[in-house]
């Protein structure tokens, strides 16, 4: 929309000026005129030259006054198209507060638990735990001390809830957790709260996808 | 006068000539050397090759295990939640089967809670490996992890060149 307009605006600029220029050399093209070298023709000529020069000042009025519009008519679009809806300068929102992040996640499980139902899959949770004992023997050595505390699955999504000893190896589980579950997942998430000995985690599987994760209200969606 | 036409004739050229050269793709494309990823955990042991790197790749020269690697993205719409498009990672894949080099790509929240990773990937052709699209969280960031194998021998170990992304 906003290209069409500066296209039509621009080839229209482009004609006008075109006939213009045409019009103005036309105009100031010197014709030949018989000179009287008289008293009389002094006067004539006097007369001839102000005549021209009223002419001058009227010309370079009517192109600044041309250039003016022009300018307007290149500008204000652009900056009108500027300000419409898709182009709006974002004012950017203060980055989410702890607080907000964990009701995002809160209420994105709550989703995924529906999305889960309440018929449970038991191979899948067979195979999910099945994957940490593997990992928890392997080189992600740290999940020996954590407690796979629930996995529940059904409908290819699997709630899984890790236990830590202390708070503080949360994180680092969490890294061990993501290594663990993406041998199964097609996608995941994983939070936990400040604080929390508790990782939470959901999976997709198979060709299940996560749904979009909660926004807040100021949240712009795109770029 | 003159020149004021030509002036504003060339104007009005230019505007249209870069308004519609203009993308219309949002998408923005990004790329990163394979020396930026670092081993995930430290894994040191006394016979441990570690994780060696040089301007053009990293590379995993450990005869005897696999190696996790994780590789920085840096985010450029740090206010958006449509997040990345997809990336792929360009590889060097040594293994017997040529499929046991793995990645997956992830976006974190600020405080670090995983908003969305995909699951492991493993490469095609021995050299890319696709990864597909994740969403994000406004002020969050990306990370790419790998799963490098175990070298066959000690001089022709797997290694990861660069890795590129797709930002909505």
């Amino acid at each position: 929309m906003r290209i069409g307009m500066i296209a039509t605006l621009g080839i229209m600029g482009l004609a006008a000026g075109g006939l213009w220029m045409l019009e103005s050399q036309h105009a100031h093209r010197p014709k030949k005129q018989h000179v009287d070298v008289t008293n009389d023709g002094v006067a004539e000529l006097r007369e001839q030259l102000g005549s021209l020069q009223r002419r001058l000042a009227l010309d370079e009025e009517s192109t600044v006054a041309l250039s003016r519009s022009v300018e307007r008519e290149t500008v204000l679009p652009a900056t009108q198209a500027s300000k419409s809806e898709s182009d709006q300068p974002k004012t950017p929102s203060a980055p989410p507060t702890i607080e907000q992040q964990t009701q995002l996640f809160k209420a994105h499980f709550s989703n995924l638990d529906v999305l889960r139902g309440t018929v449970p899959d038991r191979a899948l949770e067979a195979k999910v735990r099945d994957v940490f004992r593997r990992g928890g023997e392997g080189d992600v050595g740290r999940l020996n001390e954590a407690k796979i505390d629930v996995v529940a699955c059904g409908n290819q999504f699997c709630r899984v809830e890790v236990v830590l000893p202390d708070s503080g190896s949360v994180r680092l589980a969490q890294s061990q957790v993501q290594i663990q579950l993406a041998t199964v997942a097609n996608q995941m998430t994983i939070f936990s709260e400040p604080g929390s000995t508790r990782l939470l985690a959901y999976v997709a599987t198979g060709q299940r996808q996560l749904p979009d994760f909660p926004r807040l209200d100021n949240e712009p969606v795109g770029g | 006068m003159k020149r004021t036409r030509f002036i504003v004739g060339g104007l009005l050229c230019v505007g249209f000539i870069a308004t519609v050269g203009m993308p219309a793709d949002a998408t923005t494309n990004s790329n990163q050397t394979g020396a930026a990823c670092q081993e995930l955990f430290d894994q040191t042991s006394p016979t441990a090759t570690h994780i060696e790197h040089d301007p053009v790749a990293v590379y995993h020269q450990d005869t005897l295990s696999h190696k996790y690697v994780t590789c920085p993205m840096t985010r450029r719409n740090t206010l958006t939640t449509t997040g990345l498009s997809g990336g792929n990672v360009y590889i060097n894949d040594t293994s017997p089967s040529g499929t046991d080099f793995k990645c997956g790509m992830n976006s974190y929240d600020l405080f670090g809670n995983l908003v969305s990773g995909t699951g492991w990937v493993t490469s095609f052709s021995r050299h890319n490996i696709s990864l597909p699209g994740i969403t994000s969280t406004s002020s969050g960031y990306y990370a790419i992890a790998c799963d490098m194998p175990a070298a066959p021998t000690s001089t022709t170990g797997p290694f990861l060149w660069s890795y590129d992304w797709y930002e909505n």
